[in-house]
């Protein structure tokens, strides 16, 4: 069905459909129409779970992590200085195997204090363990949930479906919203692991003495995320078979003998691409490069996708002091190993929702195909 | 007001009772919290689900690949005792499975101080499980820090010259949030305890339990005092024992002697350094307390007889 | 792949830490070789018992309201609770640990309580391979009763002679019924004769009597008490004004003899001078003059102090520190003529000698004097060898055999305290003496080890059950753990109230109601006696305490960290920590 929905409004829709049992939430701006909407959804009876209104972000990881290792289908969202509250619960999350789904809005992290998008918030927690999707736009995201659940449930481990603030969040776009029984035909009642069981009782996740008993579970994880590849992959198949839309862990435009690559996540892949269909009508060989899946990084799908390529620009909307832009980092790592080494630009633009307009990424086109070799640090877009 | 038949403490479930503990744990020689424990799950019975966090209680559970209980657990972060707890219990209904007990254990540090926000969280949405603080009166499996649990004039190794606050009335906390069942229990007066929990198990929401569980490393104190220390601490009235129901209804559940806190003060090395003045002036503050306690209970019959007439 | 639904990528069971190896690998009890020893042991009051009843267990069935298990355990160490329970001077209360805490248990008026409302049946411990004898027991008084029962319980054949109509010796004859009522005596007689003993009544066993008996049967047992008054001749001999105590108590005319009588002077401060002043106060007009004079200080007279207290109540006065020099009158008594004394006792014999106290003579008017002074056995009967002549008393050794093989005494007859508990004792260590002897057993290789503490009594039960607890270890009050316990008053029985009482003989003591005796019994710490509270097994941290049956525990040794939390805390010291291997 045709509905016309916002980035956090159709969350909210993908929760209800993908019938997640508890959701313990608790509001910030911009996640909160995604709360509130739910609530709503409660109140009028048709929401299949039981929200739970908690007091910080933190106790409402706690209380996923507890009741997924129970057995039920959750979720949660946030953003923020929210996400960077719940810390701890991340890392603690992905390390009891339990296949949450999260809704993140980006959202710059403070000080200074502000609300616009910024990735840093989800990007900071990238070596939590936490598979990480960035949405481009709202039926992405509403997609992004349904299929996230259904691979965090096979390899268990938890994700992020991220969006940007503002520009995913709270703009109104019109999309397809699937039928319940599609739904449940793709992604079925949830069979997890009933962790505490009176008939056979286990001391579940106490402490482990000395690293060789440490190493073997945090291995295991890693091996999991590995095989999350394919996983991921493979639910995205099977989603386009039934829904007729798929995504990819990247989805390369134009990129085969490009001179230029942008590479771009989030919302301004679709600035990106209007900045693309001008430079090439000006006969640059301009091609784009949208990384969906950050965790796990689809290192081999972007070597192939950069293959012959002259030069890329990676536009990051995030920064980490110290470094460069984050994408632009993990590009380069997986890249470095390799014999696709085409020199790699850095930009940072966005941060705090700054508009990143079609007329800057040419702008950057232009600026990259004129100089010789990228800079030490990344440049800053005005 | 029940008080308890002196020198002869026999429960009359006490022989479907069993021991979902396991020996063999390394729990220091004497250890009160074990004691707690151990009396909260035989209360509890099998069809319980415990949450333990980092504190002398989780290790006392045993590290991987042991376990010394019987009942499926969890070992939770250091904060998030309740909402733990809370995750648990609200998929167990979901399930079906509304008979299986939920029970949080917590140390001083976990409820006083970093668990603090969480714990009225939870009250405030009434989640359904026992909250059981084990309050040994500092971090004690880190080695001694103080908490805001720790007396005034108590010696820890980050107070060497003894706490200059006074420990934070949790009960009371708990009575203002109204939360339906809150109580205090010793391990010295096990059919209380006992009876307490059975008590917590049937009613709907949060409850909580505050033990006092003496440590011997900690008070420096013999190993073979930690029950006799529990007891004093009672009747004494520093401890006293009583419950409180949805933040009104007091009763005091043990009529204490109301022995002199020097009783129990002078077999704790903790508590050696103590001038006579620091005694008096403790002395007074339990005298005070316990007047208050009264005073609560008071309002309460006065409500009862307001409410009959 | 992810087409199989089903289909698990993951090892759930690997993925996380899930802990279910229990801990008991770990034998934590390596930790320490200290471990806990479970012993109960003597509590002062049975000490102090001169026939050791088992006091701790019998309260504890009590405060259970069970009436019927407690008389049955009494009944193993005392056939005569009831009365007892009534006369004895109850050392156990002197004893009590809990004197030291607040006041002691009344144990004398709950062994009446327990004989009042319980009912049991003796348990026979005869075994069929004991050699069974034919026993001859000469006087029914409590010494002899006590000798028949124990050896009846072991097995043997007893016959009694009593030369008065009665049974009960002193018990009938010598008591007052405001004491020990005679339906109550009645019940308490007809509990021993039930279990098949043959009384010969109206039979006075002379020197002939003695030999036919001696060649019929094969041990004999004297309980044939002290009935010969001591006498004191001062002067004025005129019968009818000058009697003595047990005497004038067990004189079927004795109202005849207080008629018209307006000053009755008692002399001695002992029970039979109080049974005599307080007999002669319901007999004599209400406005007669009852004294009591004794050598003793007032405040330090030998009897009972309840006796005292009640005799005082009742109107009775006391003049302690004079004895008396010379009886008055021209025909019949008119006055006596008291000096000064001082009492001087020989700790070790017990003995007394009266010092004079010069400047202090006192003249007291009295119409009837009656001297308690003691009594002495009459022992014609008797070979020479075995009477002592200075005391005439009969000798015996510690386990109740006179110089005589064969022969046994007990009771006032011999040297030894002249209280009703006592005569037991000795009728049940003769008892036990004849029994072993029967047997082939020589009593000192066998009843030294059956003594209760430092102690006079012995426990038979003890011997027959070989029970676990520790005859020599004796529980001091510091050794307690007090904590559970507080400061109540003690429950005390009804009593009625002088004005009434003093004018007939109804039992003065109506004992305590069913509900007080189970409360009173609940005082007692059961000091060195498990009760079963539990504590140590609930309490210990390391579960190392496993409960075995109501009252049994045994310790986990392969777990017990040695913490000794169990010994500290169990309220009456059945534990103790010893270093093991």
């Amino acid at each position: 069905m045709r509905e016309l929905l916002s980035g956090n409004y159709a969350i909210a829709e993908a929760v209800r459909l993908a019938k997640a049992q508890l959701i313990p939430a608790y509001p910030i701006t911009p996640q909160t129409p995604i709360y509130e909407r739910l609530s709503e959804m409660e109140a009028q009876g048709i929401l299949p779970g039981i929200m739970v209104r908690v007091e910080s972000e933190h106790s409402a990881m706690a209380m996923c992590i507890s009741a997924s290792l129970t057995g039920a289908r959750v979720f949660t969202a946030t953003s923020s200085q929210g996400l960077a509250l719940m810390h701890e619960m991340l890392h603690n999350a992905s390390g009891n195997r339990v296949p949450i789904v999260m809704g993140c809005v980006n959202r710059v992290l403070a000080v200074p204090w502000s609300f616009g998008s910024d990735q840093t918030d989800t990007l900071a927690q990238r070596d939590t363990g936490w598979m990480q999707f960035y949405c481009e736009d709202n039926q992405e995201a509403f997609d992004t949930v349904i299929q996230a659940y259904k691979i965090s449930e096979a390899v268990m481990l938890p994700s992020m479906v991220i969006i940007d603030a503002f520009f995913n969040s709270h703009f109104i776009e019109p999309m397809e919203v699937p039928e319940q029984a599609m739904i449940d035909r793709f992604l079925p009642q949830a069979d997890l692991p009933q962790r505490f069981d009176i008939e056979n009782p286990a001391f579940v996740s106490n402490v482990v003495t000395a690293g060789a008993q440490f190493v073997p579970f945090r291995k295991t994880g890693f091996e999991d995320m590995e095989k999350a590849k394919v996983v991921i992959k493979e639910v995205d198949k099977e989603f386009k078979e039934h829904f007729g839309r798929g995504y990819g862990m990247v989805e390369s435009l134009h990129t085969e003998e490009a001179q230029l690559v942008f590479i771009t996540s989030g919302s301004m892949t679709s600035t990106a691409r209007v900045a693309v269909d001008s430079l090439r009508n000006k006969g640059l060989r301009v091609g784009l490069l949208k990384i969906k899946t950050f965790r796990p990084f689809p290192s081999e799908e972007v070597r192939s996708a950069l293959q012959g390529v002259g030069k890329v620009a990676v536009i990051d909307r995030n920064i980490s002091l110290g470094k460069e832009g984050i994408f632009c980092q993990e590009v380069k790592s997986a890249l470095y190993n390799s014999k696709v080494q085409p020199p790699i630009y850095g930009y940072i633009a966005g941060l705090d929702g700054l508009d990143v307009t079609p007329e800057i990424l040419e702008g950057i086109a232009m600026e990259v195909m004129n100089k010789e070799k990228p800079d030490e640090v990344p440049v800053w877009v005005q | 007001m029940g008080a308890i038949k002196a020198g002869v403490m026999k429960m009359e479930d006490e022989k479907m009772m069993v021991d979902l503990m396991r020996s063999g744990h390394m729990a220091c020689p004497g250890c009160g919290v074990v004691i707690a424990m151990r009396l909260v799950l035989r209360a509890l019975g099998r069809k319980t689900v415990a949450v333990l966090i980092p504190s002398c209680s989780s290790i006392i559970a045993a590290t991987y690949p042991n376990s010394s209980l019987k009942v499926p657990a969890f070992h939770g972060t250091f904060e998030s005792a309740a909402p733990t707890a809370a995750g648990i219990s609200y998929v167990l209904k979901l399930q079906g499975k509304d008979d299986i007990s939920v029970v949080a254990f917590a140390g001083d540090g976990g409820t006083f101080d970093i668990g603090l926000q969480a714990l009225s969280g939870t009250v405030d949405r009434n989640e359904h499980y026992i909250y059981v603080c084990l309050d040994n009166e500092a971090y004690m499996n880190t080695g001694i820090q103080a908490s805001s649990a720790t007396p005034e004039c108590a010696w820890t190794i980050t107070t060497p010259l003894g706490r200059s606050a006074r420990k934070k009335n949790i009960v009371e906390i708990m009575a203002a949030h109204r939360i339906p069942y809150a109580a205090t229990a010793s391990i010295g007066y096990p059919q209380d305890l006992m009876e307490k929990v059975q008590k917590a198990k049937d009613i709907r929401g949060t409850k909580f339990i505050h033990v006092l569980t003496p440590c011997p490393t900690g008070w420096r104190m013999a190993e073979n005092l930690t029950i006799k220390s529990a007891m004093l601490s009672v009747e004494t009235r520093l401890f006293p024992l009583y419950e409180v129901s949805n933040g009104r209804k007091y009763a005091i559940t043990y009529e204490p002697q109301g022995l002199p806190i020097n009783e129990y003060l002078q077999i704790q090395g903790r508590y050696r350094h103590l001038q006579e003045e620091q005694i008096a002036h403790i002395q007074a503050q339990i005298d005070e307390e316990w007047e208050n306690l009264k005073k609560r209970l008071q309002i309460h019959n006065d409500d009862l007889i307001a409410r009959e007439s | 792949m992810i087409r199989k639904e089903n289909l698990k990528l993951v090892d759930f069971d690997t993925i996380i830490p899930l802990s279910r190896v229990s801990t008991e690998v770990f034998k934590t009890g390596q930790w320490s070789p200290r471990k806990p020893l479970y012993r109960e042991k003597l509590s002062p009051c049975r000490e102090a018992c001169p026939v050791g009843n088992d006091i701790p267990g019998v309260l504890s069935c009590v405060t259970k309201g069970d009436f019927d298990g407690a008389l049955a355990l009494i009944l193993q160490e005392n056939p005569l609770p009831g009365v007892c329970g009534r006369v004895c001077y109850h050392p156990c209360q002197v004893n009590c640990n809990r004197l030291h805490f607040d006041k002691a248990v009344e144990v004398r008026g709950l062994e009446r309580s327990i004989a009042d409302y319980g009912y049991a049946t003796p348990r026979m411990w005869n075994n069929p391979k004991d050699n069974k004898a034919d026993i001859a027991v000469i006087g029914s008084g409590p010494a002899g009763l006590s000798a028949a029962y124990f050896l009846t319980l072991l097995g043997h054949k007893v016959t009694m002679f009593e030369s008065r109509p009665e049974p009960g010796g002193v018990l009938r004859y010598g008591i007052p019924e405001y004491r020990l009522p005679k339906e109550v005596l009645k019940k308490e007689i007809n509990r021993i004769f039930a279990l098949g003993i043959h009384l010969n009544v109206g039979e006075y066993v002379d020197r002939k009597r003695l030999n036919d008996i001696t060649n019929q049967y094969d041990y004999v047992f004297f309980g044939t008490g002290a009935w010969l008054p001591q006498r004191i001749e001062i002067g004025l001999e005129n019968r009818e004004t000058i009697r003595y105590g047990l005497d004038f108590l067990s004189d079927e005319k004795k109202k005849a003899v207080c008629k018209g009588k307006k000053n009755v002077v008692v002399i001695g401060g002992g029970d039979v001078a109080v049974d005599v002043a307080r007999t002669a106060r319901r007999l004599c007009d209400p406005d007669t003059r009852i004294t009591m004079v004794a050598p003793e200080n007032e405040g330090e007279f030998p009897a009972i102090p309840e006796g005292l207290l009640e005799a005082a109540e009742e109107g009775i006065h006391m003049i302690g520190g004079y004895r008396p020099a010379q009886f008055i009158g021209k025909e019949y008594l008119e006055k006596i003529k008291f000096v000064g004394t001082k009492v001087e006792r020989d700790q070790t014999t017990g003995r007394y000698k009266l010092l004079p106290v010069d400047g202090k003579d006192l003249f007291v008017d009295a119409d009837l004097v009656i001297i308690a002074i003691g009594q002495l056995p009459v022992t014609d009967s008797f070979l020479e060898e075995i009477v002592d002549k200075d005391s005439s008393k009969v000798f015996v050794d510690e386990f109740g055999a006179t110089p005589m093989a064969g022969f046994y005494a007990g009771g006032d007859l011999v040297r030894q305290r002249p209280a009703v508990v006592d005569a037991i004792l000795s009728g049940k260590r003769a008892a036990l003496s004849i029994h072993l002897k029967a047997n082939g057993y020589e009593p000192k290789e066998i009843m030294p080890a059956l003594r209760l503490g430092r102690g006079p009594s012995l426990s038979i039960s003890a011997y027959l059950e070989d029970s676990q607890i520790d005859l020599t270890k004796v529980v001091e009050f510091a050794e307690l753990n007090t904590l559970l316990y507080r400061k109540v008053e003690p429950y005390y029985g009804i009593k009625s109230i002088a004005e009434v009482r003093k004018t007939d003989f109804r039992e003065v003591n109506a004992g305590l109601e069913k509900h007080a005796a189970i409360e009173e019994a609940g005082r007692c710490f059961s000091c060195g006696s498990c009760i079963g509270c539990d504590l140590c097994f609930l309490l210990c941290p390391d579960i190392s305490i496993m409960k075995e049956g109501d009252k049994t525990y045994s310790v986990n040794k392969d777990y017990c960290k040695g913490c000794s939390i169990c010994a500290t805390t169990c309220p009456r010291y059945v534990i103790e920590m010893e270093d093991g291997q």
